[in-house]
């Protein structure tokens, strides 16, 4: 028996190494993954290559291109190319955290709300229903407009907006899994709740983790550049790319690249990370499931829901 | 100074023909000519047309607007206040203080007693008539002890329970003490002569509009007053709508949903001036938007460093960056246009080894410390980053902390220690009065030097504005070497406005189309 | 069913709560937010005292708690105009943009999706879903502020830039302010219903049944129409239920960018000003929406699966 199970177990390990890899090998999962990681080499690696400094006042506001200037001046003249090349780093870095609070919370209340059952299972859920019931924005500006935008306070809110939903797609997911065979026969066997959840269950939840992860990423990006747009989300002087888009926005005319650049980096990289994540969920559930499942976790559909007609 | 003082002791008023002497010759002095459509308005001088609805896009709203003339809070509040009511005394378009209501506005010998005349013949928007019972009725309801109004503390002085009516138009009110500063008081933007029995479901006053609707936070409506005291406008109504956002007020501009809008940001200039059928306006107005600095906390107890980050800034760079070179320089001193304004004093540049030098003495060499921004005003957050950057020349570390507007006038608001606010303009006695004194209602900086406070009792005892002059040069001298501002600019103030307005201007005080004058803006 | 119900109402309930305590753990309150610049000591203790901040948190909320049963929502903290009057409107706004983005986003999505499906993998279906992919990863003030760029100010000039609706007037009537903002929901939501929809089709074409029919030779339309929709459609009612959840969640950016009167604009202001009981009826109002539509779409999709598929 144990050595009938450490066989599934070792499967089940290089199973979603297996997913991804396949998923490159895909045009759409070599495309996101080339975009994906373009864009985050720009964010980590740009600074090292930045011309200037990206708060050094060197040209007239808003000024076109030159010699000096590859991209043009911002609002107060500074170099939009070394702003831009500065300014990813730690959009990423709050976005991937507040991203990792998230899975690893919504990870946490989802499985145990799954394996507990019964009142475990209730108060969990009616919590992430309360939780739920705020648009997630209206949730992140609540907390972050009135303590202040403190990255800390960011990291926080963006993971706590995403819990909910991961707590309830790893829930059913969970559910799914703890259903199959092998985990009743560890079961059997006497292995402790906690145990059981560890080492088999959540292993086989990467794959949904994954897709989750990819897709939770994408939005708290879209969520930090959209607090910054309205006012409450990382702050100046530095650089970043979501706060370059608002603040430059009153001279479009003038010179577009301030705007433009960033944008089309965080346009870059969702749609990177969102084709990795589809070419990954395709080749784990095949290509109609996925899309499905997709479709239904961006909405906040739980998906067991979806998958009860089929 | 002589002419101040004899607007103050006696008047003709100020009617049509006059303003509309001072009104032309203000035009080409005021205005700067920005777009076609303003040259082209002084060519052709068309002639005006009665009619039509002003539409305008204001920002700075929210839903604390009020339509109170005596207790106006924000920036938006002065569109509306200024069409529904009028003051004793208001800015002309020299930002210097001019009498509106009143008719004489006099002291005693030793500025204790003013005795106070209203015109004749002026009547509220309901047909009463204007009389010094309102007068005394609008101060007691500024200042009533049980719902006290923002304006209250500066009326402080005013002795109004043994104030007097002396007959139909004239009033006498005695003072705690000396207040020599009263008429230069009188103009603040929220003392609006409201009648007796004021209502604010349905607010009455003796301005050129009368009211129709307010939703706050969204839009008012105004009609005209035909029995406007100073002849009726010309527009039929005027529309203010609140707009949050500044791309929003230009993009409704050049849409053509709004005609007027206003409190833009210098890159927008060059956005407007672009097309057609839009004009900029620009004011050199003198409103305030300075950095202060806690004369009570360190590092800046030590006058050194309070002289030293005064040197480290870059004026010209400031505003060159910030502003595009528009408004005027500052030397750290307040209240540009009152005639008690010390030109005098050498303008302060840049200077970086003396900043250094002085940090150096006060034992400050590697400065690390935070600035709490706000985008309280146009320019406000940039200026800051500015002054970031500029500091790391003089090896000062600032680092800077933004908050929302609220957050800033929150709790903390007059407790930090390097930070900046923003001001209308204000002359200078009560410009004092309000920031610099021990026990002054908005001392940012903590001010409390006690030869500045004697010099001021002093001013405010002394009639004789020569004599009072010479006091407030002291005073500014004390400013000069020891205050807690930093004053790099006086910021411009920028308008919009379609090119089918007509006879817009701009005033000196920073508030938008001098003071939101539409008395006699009509539309082609 | 009942149940449902009850637990909804719970959950209202607990978020009232939670909202209350969030605005009393934060700093400043109303006063603050009402003097702004004229915050001096004195004047804010004053006007605290006038709006009754001065008292107990518990006895705050329960004045406002039980307020509610008697029929008032409160007044507004920052301009003592009644909640309902203030809210009124804006929830009308913001219901009715959300009900023309909706609408006009499903009967895109669900066409788009059911063409895909007919035209699967050919470059048609390439296209559109690359196509929408791209689109609904960009934030949506991007979307609006790109719309209004081309149409409203820059390249052409046929829509307006700034959608205010005059107070008193219905969103109906101006339905010219809604288009972009309207195009730019839709724009952003579209590709969700696009991929569920044509996910749905694709498996209901596939699934055994509708096999069965087309094996005995039933028309492609008829097998479309008959077999395969029906049991699209549950999955479908549930996205679209929750198409206008996101919408309710998304018009907060689209309202500020489009200065569009609607509840998360009243929001937005309502948290900055720490306006109690504006803060508390918008976001129960948004709840309340949420939990109404959970329900509604539940019910649907019951209704709606057709049971000869269970075994």
């Amino acid at each position: 028996m144990s050595s009938r199970g450490g066989k599934a177990y070792s499967v089940r390990r290089r199973e979603w190494l297996h997913t991804v890899l396949g998923a490159l090998k895909t045009p759409r999962g070599a495309s996101g993954a080339v975009m994906t990681l373009a864009v985050v080499g720009i964010a980590a690696f740009g600074p090292l290559f930045a011309p200037h400094g990206g708060t050094e006042l060197l040209g007239a506001p808003f000024q076109k291109p030159d010699s000096n200037l590859p991209l043009g001046g911002d609002e107060l003249g500074r170099d939009v190319l070394s702003r831009v090349l500065d300014g990813g780093w730690e959009l990423l870095l709050v976005a991937a955290a507040g991203t990792a609070l998230g899975i690893v919370l919504g990870t946490a209340a989802g499985v145990a709300a799954a394996y507990l059952r019964g009142v475990a299972d209730a108060v969990i859920m009616r919590v992430v229903d309360v939780l739920l019931a705020f648009p997630q924005l209206v949730f992140v500006l609540l907390l972050v407009s009135v303590i202040g935008p403190k990255t800390w306070l960011l990291v926080i809110a963006v993971g706590l907006s995403h819990a909910p939903q991961v707590a309830r797609v790893l829930r059913s997911a969970a559910l799914d899994v703890s259903e199959r065979d092998y985990v009743k026969a560890v079961e059997i066997l006497g292995v402790r709740p906690a145990r059981v959840m560890r080492q088999e269950v959540v292993p086989s939840l990467i794959t949904p983790l994954m897709v989750e992860t990819g897709l939770r990423m994408t939005y708290s990006i879209i969520v930090l550049a959209g607090l910054s747009f309205v006012g409450f989300g990382l702050q100046p002087p530095s650089p970043n790319w979501g706060l370059m888009i608002n603040e430059n926005r009153i001279g479009l005319t003038q010179n577009y690249w301030p705007v433009l650049a960033p944008a089309l980096l965080v346009a870059l990289l969702t749609v990177g990370l969102n084709t990795l994540t589809d070419a990954i969920a395709r080749v784990a559930l095949g290509v109609d499931r996925a899309e499905r499942v997709i479709a239904s976790e961006a909405l906040g559909l739980e998906p067991t829901a979806a998958s009860d007609v089929a | 100074m002589e002419e101040h003082e004899q607007d103050v002791v006696k008047s003709n008023g100020m009617n049509r023909q006059e303003f509309l002497t001072r009104a032309s010759a203000g035009v080409l002095g005021a205005t700067v000519a920005g777009g076609l459509g303003a040259r082209a308005a002084m060519a052709a001088a068309p002639k005006p047309k009665k009619g039509g609805t002003l539409r305008c896009g204001f920002g700075g709203g929210s839903a604390t607007d009020t339509v109170d003339g005596d207790n106006v809070i924000n920036n938006m509040d002065f569109a509306r206040t200024y069409q529904l009511y009028d003051g004793l005394v208001a800015y002309d378009q020299n930002a210097h203080v001019r009498l509106q209501l009143a008719e004489e506005i006099t002291p005693n010998k030793d500025a204790s007693v003013w005795t106070i005349r209203v015109k004749p013949g002026i009547e509220f928007h309901n047909g009463k008539p204007l009389t010094a019972d309102d007068v005394l009725y609008t101060l007691r309801r500024i200042v009533d002890p049980k719902k006290p109004l923002v304006g209250a503390p500066t009326l402080s002085y005013l002795d109004l329970k043994n104030a007097k009516k002396l007959d139909k138009r004239t009033c006498r009110i005695p003072c705690h003490a000396p207040f020599a500063s009263f008429v230069d008081t009188l103009p603040n933007y929220t003392y609006f002569i409201s009648p007796v029995g004021f209502d604010l479901k349905k607010p009455v006053g003796t301005g050129p509009f009368k009211f129709q609707s307010f939703t706050p936070g969204r839009q008012s409506v105004f009609v005209r007053n035909e029995n406007y005291w100073d002849g009726p406008p010309y527009l039929d109504s005027i529309v203010i709508t609140d707009f949050a956002d500044e791309e929003s007020q230009i993009n409704a501009l050049l849409a053509g949903q709004v005609d007027v809008i206003n409190f833009l940001s210098a890159p927008s200039i060059a956005t407007v001036q672009g097309r057609s059928g839009a004009n900029i306006n620009i004011a050199t107005g003198a409103s305030l938007l300075q950095f202060t600095m806690r004369v009570d906390a360190k590092p800046f107890n030590d006058v050194r460093v309070r002289q030293a980050m005064r040197l480290i800034i870059d004026r010209e760079q400031m505003r060159k960056v910030v502003f595009l070179d528009h408004g005027i320089l500052g030397n750290d001193l307040f209240s540009y246009w009152d005639p008690v304004y010390d030109r005098s004093l050498p303008q302060r540049k840049q200077d970086i080894p003396q900043a250094k030098s002085l940090l150096k003495k006060a034992g400050y060499e590697n400065l690390s410390i935070d600035f709490i921004t706000a985008p309280m005003g146009q320019g406000a957050v940039q200026m800051a980053q500015v002054l970031a950057q500029q500091a790391k020349a003089a090896g000062v570390n600032i680092h800077l902390r933004q908050l929302t507007v609220t957050n800033f006038f929150g709790p903390n608001y007059l407790k930090w220690v390097f930070s900046q606010d923003t001001w209308q303009y204000f002359p200078y006695f009560p410009m004092v009065a309000f920031s610099s004194l021990k026990g002054s209602p908005a001392n940012e900086t903590h001010f409390g030097d006690p030869t500045y406070g004697k010099l001021y009792k002093q001013a405010l005892a002394t009639v004789d504005v020569k004599k009072r002059t010479e006091l407030a040069r002291e005073m500014q001298r004390i400013d000069y070497e020891k205050g807690g501002y930093i004053i790099p600019f006086f910021p411009p103030t920028i308008d919009a406005y379609s090119s089918k307005v007509h006879g817009l201007k701009e005033g000196k005080t920073g508030v938008p189309f001098n003071q939101h004058n539409y008395k006699r803006v009509w539309l082609s | 069913m009942w149940r449902r119900v009850a637990l909804s109402v719970l959950t209202l309930f607990v978020v009232s709560i939670v909202v209350f305590s969030a605005t009393q753990v934060l700093p400043g309150n109303a006063a603050y937010a009402v003097l702004g610049h004229s915050a001096t000591p004195q004047a804010v203790q004053a006007l605290e005292k006038q709006m009754g901040l001065d008292r107990p948190a518990v006895k705050q909320y329960w004045s406002w708690f039980s307020g509610l049963f008697e029929g008032h929502l409160g007044k507004s903290l920052v301009n003592g105009e009644s909640v309902a009057s203030l809210i009124g409107p804006r929830l009308e706004n913001s219901a009715f943009l959300v009900a023309v983005a909706g609408l006009v986003g499903t009967l895109l999505g669900v066409l788009l999706g059911l063409w895909a499906a007919l035209r699967r993998d050919k470059p048609v279906d390439h296209v559109l879903s690359v196509t929408l992919l791209a689109l609904t990863s960009l934030p949506e003030f991007v979307v609006g502020i790109v719309l209004v760029l081309v149409f409203a100010a820059v390249l052409f000039h046929l829509l307006p830039a700034v959608s205010v609706i005059s107070p008193g007037q219905a969103p109906w009537q101006a339905l010219k302010l809604l288009i972009l903002p309207a195009a730019t929901l839709v724009v952003v939501t579209v590709p969700y219903l696009f991929r569920m929809v044509r996910a749905a089709t694709i498996e209901a074409l596939e699934s055994e049944y509708v096999e069965m029919a087309r094996l005995n030779g039933l028309s492609p339309f008829r097998v479309l129409v008959r077999h395969a929709l029906p049991n699209a459609i549950a999955p479908t009612v549930q996205v679209i239920g929750l198409n206008f959840l996101y919408l309710a969640g998304g018009i907060v950016v689209v309202e500020f960018v489009f200065a569009y009167p609607g509840i998360g604009q009243g929001l937005v202001d309502a948290v900055s000003d720490r306006d109690i009981p504006m803060i508390q009826f918008s976001v129960l109002a948004l709840a309340a929406f949420y939990v109404f539509m959970n329900i509604v779409t539940d019910v649907i999709s019951l209704v709606a699966t057709p049971r000869r598929l269970f075994r």
